[in-house]
């Protein structure tokens, strides 16, 4: 691979150990996928400060990484830790986890990472612009960023995203490169009216499109040009879970796919596929493990919710209150709850059972330690990893269904 | 050793001798290996209840969650990782594992892909590989 004489600089560690050690795994990566040179990166978004994605070796890393002197470079967004860090203690989680999560925020904070511990910085704190250059970890923050704003930058994780963070450079391979980002999966929507499609479907409409795209770019048409990004990004992140999708494209809406042919690089797509009210039926079926009886943990916030989002909750919960049964947790990042105790919706929630899980997310923080039978959850993507991760059986609903199996302690019917 | 030898890309350096496991399903690591134990605790994967410590796993490629690459890392810092894997196609995510573990942990952990022969009809579980990650092939007897 070609490097500039800084980067040489760099490896021949003229510029400290950290740089050195960091750059030292950016060529090897560049090497092994034939990567001609580096690219500067604007912004990064790191998920190996997560405990539960990285063990005891990513607190060594990190560890080694700091004392070498290591610094971030770029403006670098830390993802949603594995313990709240607001009212821990609440959630009753074992006191290692807390202990080492802990830890990894001290590290990441010293490095110089902004210590607000959320999967939407899309949203507030690190708002990348169309074809920049960034280095982001989590699917559907990597899937918002290709897709919704036409940056550019793969799914990265396992120390590639920090040690863009410590050099301010990644190597030029796949979706960096203009070419790599053409759709190759025409999907039609079929007898589909997605201006009356509600979030539950476009989560259910997401995973259809993952399950249909493995390995693919997916370009959507159907979906009208009115569109929320809030609908996107449900989509988004479902369609991620299921299908690793990194970048896809919604003709007429999303910026890169303007017309057909733009979408598609001038090419023919290699595979179409038509999504109908049938597929819609079997990504809700395959969604939910549980379909009625007892529920015991509601958790709504994944993606992170905005704070219109959470005053939609506060509506919902005027005179109700959660099941004694039940445990509800709502996911947001630590500015978004800052915002919500400024306009009085902590206290309405609070007051009505809910719990606040402030930077952290149920299937990031050690939920199976609590020993819970059945999960509702308003998310496809959360629904897509609770048996495994969380270790429950799952119920995928509306926030409507969701918030009424809180107050009831039942899957409603 | 002397046997067959399928010329492939070398994504990380190392040699590795011992025994196959072979799938022609996906496998993701994160949520579906443990690396305190190096068990398959993926109840829908063929390899549920194996232990992938020492083998040589060929399988056609990652998927799922960014975290595949830690697993591998904290598997290798346990003595639980695999000796080296063999894909089809083998992503950045799965990559960053082996990765790390030359540049933070000294280790070597070769991983090819691209192989030039049909490899899931050639190599059945159990069967003694080697894979070359410096020259770039796998050699089955």
């Amino acid at each position: 691979m070609y490097l500039t004489r800084e980067e040489e600089r760099i490896l021949d560690g003229e510029r400290g150990e950290a740089v050195d050690k960091a750059m030292e795994l950016l060529v090897k990566l560049g090497d092994a996928y034939g990567a001609k040179h580096m690219v500067e990166v604007s912004s990064c978004h790191l998920v190996s400060c997560v405990y539960n994605v990285v063990y005891d070796s990513g607190l060594e890393i990190a560890e080694v990484f700091l004392k070498l002197g290591a610094r971030f470079v770029v403006p670098t967004t830390l993802c949603t830790a594995s313990i709240p860090l607001e009212d821990t203690e609440k959630f009753r989680f074992p006191d290692e986890w807390v202990e080492k999560q802990s830890k990894l925020c001290e590290l990441y904070r010293a490095m110089g990472g902004l210590d607000n511990w959320t999967c939407i910085p899309y949203w507030n704190t690190n708002v990348p612009r169309y074809g920049e250059h960034i280095a982001w970890g989590e699917s559907n923050c990597v899937s918002y960023a290709n897709s919704i704003v036409g940056a550019r930058t793969n799914r990265y994780a396992s120390y590639i995203e920090l040690c863009a963070a410590i050099t301010g450079r990644i190597p030029m391979i796949d979706l960096h490169i203009p070419e790599n980002r053409r759709g190759t999966i025409l999907v039609k929507l079929k007898g589909l009216d997605a201006s009356k499609m509600t979030a539950k479907d476009y989560g259910a409409l997401g995973y259809a499109i993952g399950c249909v795209s493995a390995g693919g770019i997916p370009v959507i048409d159907g979906i009208p040009h009115t569109v929320s990004k809030k609908m996107l990004r449900v989509m988004g992140a479902a369609a991620a879970s299921s299908g690793s999708v990194a970048l896809y494209h919604v003709l007429g809406v999303t910026p890169e796919a303007r017309s057909l042919e733009e979408a598609l690089g001038g090419d023919k797509p290699e595979d179409r596929v038509e999504i109908g009210l049938e597929e819609l039926r079997k990504a809700y079926l395959e969604l939910s493990t549980a379909g009625d009886g007892v529920v015991d943990l509601v958790f709504i916030g994944c993606p992170h919710y905005s704070i219109d989002q959470i005053g939609v909750v506060v509506d919902m919960f005027r005179g109700r209150r959660v099941h004694p049964n039940v445990e509800l947790w709502l996911a947001t990042d630590n500015l978004t709850y800052t915002l919500a105790c400024r306009m009085g919706y902590r206290e309405v929630l609070e007051r009505a059972g809910v719990k606040f899980m402030v930077g952290s997310c149920a299937m990031n923080a050690p939920t199976y330690t609590r020993g819970f039978n059945v999960m509702a959850t308003d998310s496809a993507k959360t629904a897509h990893y609770a048996p495994m991760q969380a270790r429950t059986d799952v119920f995928y609903g509306s926030l409507e269904e969701c918030i009424e199996a809180a107050v009831e302690g039942r899957i409603p019917i | 050793m002397s046997g067959v030898r399928v010329r492939c890309r070398s994504l990380t350096r190392g040699v590795a001798v011992g025994e196959a496991l072979v799938s022609m399903q996906p496998f993701g690591f994160w949520g579906e290996l443990d690396p305190h134990t190096g068990l398959v605790t993926d109840v829908h994967h063929e390899w549920y209840g194996r232990c992938v410590a020492g083998k040589i796993l060929i399988f056609p490629y990652g998927r799922g969650s960014t975290g595949s690459g830690g697993v591998i890392v904290e598997a290798y810092r346990r003595g639980k990782a695999p000796a080296a894997i063999v894909n089809l196609k083998t992503d950045f995510i799965l990559l960053s594992g082996p990765l790390s573990v030359e540049v933070f942990y000294g280790g070597r952990l070769p991983v090819v892909d691209r192989p030039e022969a049909d490899i899931f009809s050639m190599v059945k579980n159990g069967c003694k590989v080697k894979v070359d990650g410096d020259r770039g092939f796998i050699e089955i007897p």
